[in-house]
């Protein structure tokens, strides 16, 4: 299994692990929170792109990308953030955005603006309040 | 004044292997004595590669899948810089169709070049006959 495989099913695992259901009707009020831990990059991207559509597909309109641990990110992962962006606000949803630990990756972050365009917080938990 | 150190990779033009080039920087960057933020400087430059090779892949060799990316990280250690300099034989790069991207509102493509740009403190493209070269450079 290579390293990407290996991530992804990880980010998988811990959509459900995190899964928040903040109220009675679960499918109303669910929200993902997924967390990354591999680079993303033009080699990732695909695959976190089609499992994001597959929770879309779902009718998940609320994520939280945790991107503590992301360890890279280029702009084909950006393309990723931004394609999901536009489509659960299309929905009424909306993305949430953790702030990568490393400060490299907050400089991206910061330097094309998606500090602004995103909602971003400190933690999955900070995340969630008013969601 | 002290030869350059050079390091050449000749990498099959995939997504899949770009993260080699990633990993050598970091390694190169790691071994120069005295950089200040040092993270800093590796990232910067692994991702301005990233994303020439990324265009190049997606890009210049759009119609193959059996292009080469050539590679040489080549350290002026004296002068504190290190050059990049990326070749490949796909199709033309053509600057005039190249957009800054609107930061006010988000889009899904742009990003490449004006990243490159923001982070080295040298980016040039060439067309010499029949390849592509681009030349990165970061003062460290």
């Amino acid at each position: 299994m290579s390293a990407c495989q290996g991530a992804i099913i990880g980010i998988w695992q811990r959509i459900y692990e995190w899964e928040a259901l903040v109220n009675l009707d679960v499918s109303m009020y669910s929200i993902a929170i997924v967390a990354i831990r591999d680079r993303i990059d033009a080699y990732n991207a695909a695959e976190l792109r089609s499992r994001l559509e597959q929770l879309l597909a779902e009718g998940i309109t609320r994520f939280v990308l945790d991107l503590s641990d992301v360890p890279f990110l280029d702009s084909a992962g950006m393309a990723v953030l931004v394609s999901l962006l536009k489509r659960a606000r299309g929905a009424e949803g909306d993305v949430r955005l953790v702030w990568p630990k490393k400060e490299e990756a907050q400089r991206i972050l910061r330097l094309t603006k998606f500090d602004r365009v995103f909602e971003m917080v400190e933690t999955p938990t900070a995340a969630l309040k008013g969601f | 004044m002290s030869d350059p150190i050079v390091i050449t990779l000749d990498l099959p033009a995939a997504h899949r292997y770009l993260n080699i080039a990633s990993a050598c920087i970091g390694a190169l960057v790691e071994r120069i004595e005295d950089v200040p933020d040092r993270e800093m400087a590796s990232y910067t430059i692994q991702l301005a590669v990233q994303e020439t090779c990324a265009n190049i892949v997606d890009h210049a060799y759009a119609a193959t899948a059996t292009g080469r990316i050539s590679i040489e990280l080549v350290l002026y250690a004296a002068a504190r810089q290190l050059v990049v300099e990326i070749y490949d034989t796909g199709g033309a790069f053509d600057p005039s169709q190249a957009r800054e991207p609107d930061l006010d509102n988000a889009q899904v493509r742009g990003y490449g070049l004006f990243l490159m740009n923001k982070l080295m403190d040298s980016v040039v493209y060439e067309r010499l006959p029949g390849r592509n070269h681009w030349h990165l450079a970061k003062n460290l």
